[in-house]
């Protein structure tokens, strides 16, 4: 039996989603909340027997003095969230979360053959939002085993839009080509546009966040690896996010995303989006007609 | 690498260890000299000058995440921070006019 990537979605982690989500204007609140109910949805059609996500974090577990570009999990669980105080934070049950340590040492040991060289996560490793949020959005009862990906967007310089673009296609090449997971879901979690300790916080550049979607719902996720650093932060320092999402287009192999939901969120300091794929359908294949969920329903009270 | 690393330093083990969080409350200026902060910097830190610490170089979610270990609460840090950065904008415009703040919501 051939493994592959089954299914691919990007989505916003703001930590205002699960921990103070009342504070939001509450159409995009449930416009939001209904995105990532949708995307679960996809989940269990969808089946998974593991998840590979690709996220940032935020000075929790890594710092300047040793800060990786790229890293990758191979933990049997993992802490989720980090600490008993993100647990209030973000409004979430502290758990342990399970890895997947055969899928994770696949991925490494891959990557490691394909020139990347990621820092290796064997244990110790506790979620903040990057992670947590979205884990608990989607886990519905039921805990998919996560291999997590980070990539630095916290702290320049950064890897390359190019560089994690490519990585996504060789997560896709050693998915395809292990066993230790049949049925693989790739997920990126970051941005949008987002500024975090900074003046700019609670602007929303829905231009930028509009940019990004279009080229994903065009299935030309490309189109951004020419943007640069400077570009990217005048969209905000949590735009560099995106970098996870391209990630995971680089997974994706092409194929057009569905946007589930976008809602410019000043409470939550983050243009909010949740999208998805269908990797099997290529390059060629969706548009973007009638994706915008949230965006086209209209009749905002 | 041009950063503040001994400052970043501090606000990393602020939010990580709960030791170094008491003894900034207890002996701010001794505990931040240890970490070999420059007057500049813990002058900025005892004054809460968030604009001036970033105008340093440190990272601005290392500055946010460390305040909130000092006991600045979120709605506080960005408070300031728009108040700074306003006043940092008359100044460089003589006092003629001030930056637009650019916090669209504090909530």
């Amino acid at each position: 039996m051939t493994s592959s990537v089954v299914g691919v979605a990007c989505m916003s982690h703001s930590p205002g989603i699960t921990g103070f989500p009342e504070r939001a204007d509450p159409w995009a609140a449930k416009a939001v909340l209904a995105g990532f109910d949708q995307l679960a949805d996809v989940v269990d059609e969808v089946d998974p027997d593991a998840f590979v996500m690709v996220s940032t974090e935020h000075f929790t577990n890594f710092f300047v003095a040793n800060l990786p570009s790229f890293a990758v999990g191979t933990a049997a669980a993992y802490d989720l969230p980090a600490s008993d105080a993100f647990a209030s934070f973000l409004g979430i049950e502290r758990r342990r979360y399970p890895g997947h340590p055969a899928l994770g040492e696949a991925v490494y040991r891959g990557l490691l053959s394909q020139e990347f060289d990621p820092a290796l996560v064997a244990g110790g490793y506790g979620f903040d939002e990057a992670f947590a949020v979205p884990l608990t959005l989607l886990a519905r009862g039921r805990d998919v085993p996560v291999v997590p990906i980070v990539v630095n967007a916290v702290h320049a310089p950064y890897p390359s839009l190019a560089r994690c673009h490519r990585l996504g296609a060789a997560i896709r090449r050693i998915v395809e080509a292990q066993g230790a997971a049949q049925r693989v879901m790739v997920l990126g979690t970051g941005g949008l546009s987002h500024w975090v300790g900074l003046p700019g916080a609670g602007t929303i550049d829905t231009e930028f966040d509009r940019r990004v979607l279009d080229a994903f719902e065009a299935g030309r996720a490309e189109r951004l690896l020419s943007l640069s650093d400077a570009e990217l932060e005048a969209s905000g320092n949590g735009a560099h996010e995106v970098r996870a999402w391209l990630v995971a287009a680089g997974a994706a192999g092409g194929a057009a995303f569905r946007t589930l939901a976008y809602e410019p969120v000043p409470a939550w300091l983050t243009g909010t989006a949740v999208a998805v794929a269908d990797p099997a359908n290529g390059a060629a294949s969706g548009t973007a007609s009638g994706t915008r969920t949230s965006i086209q329903a209209g009749g905002r009270p | 690498m041009t950063e503040p690393f001994d400052l970043e330093r501090l606000l990393w083990d602020l939010r990580h260890d709960p030791r170094v969080v008491a003894a900034v409350q207890r002996e701010p200026v001794e505990t931040m000299g240890a970490y070999g902060l420059s007057h500049e910097e813990i002058d900025a830190l005892l004054a809460r000058d968030f604009g001036r610490l970033l105008s340093f170089g440190v990272a601005p979610m290392l500055l946010y995440f460390g305040a909130l270990e000092m006991g600045v609460s979120r709605d506080e840090y960005y408070t300031a921070l728009a108040a700074q950065t306003r006043a940092e904008g008359a100044e460089r415009a003589g006092g003629e006019q001030g930056l637009e703040p650019r916090v669209a919501d504090r909530a």
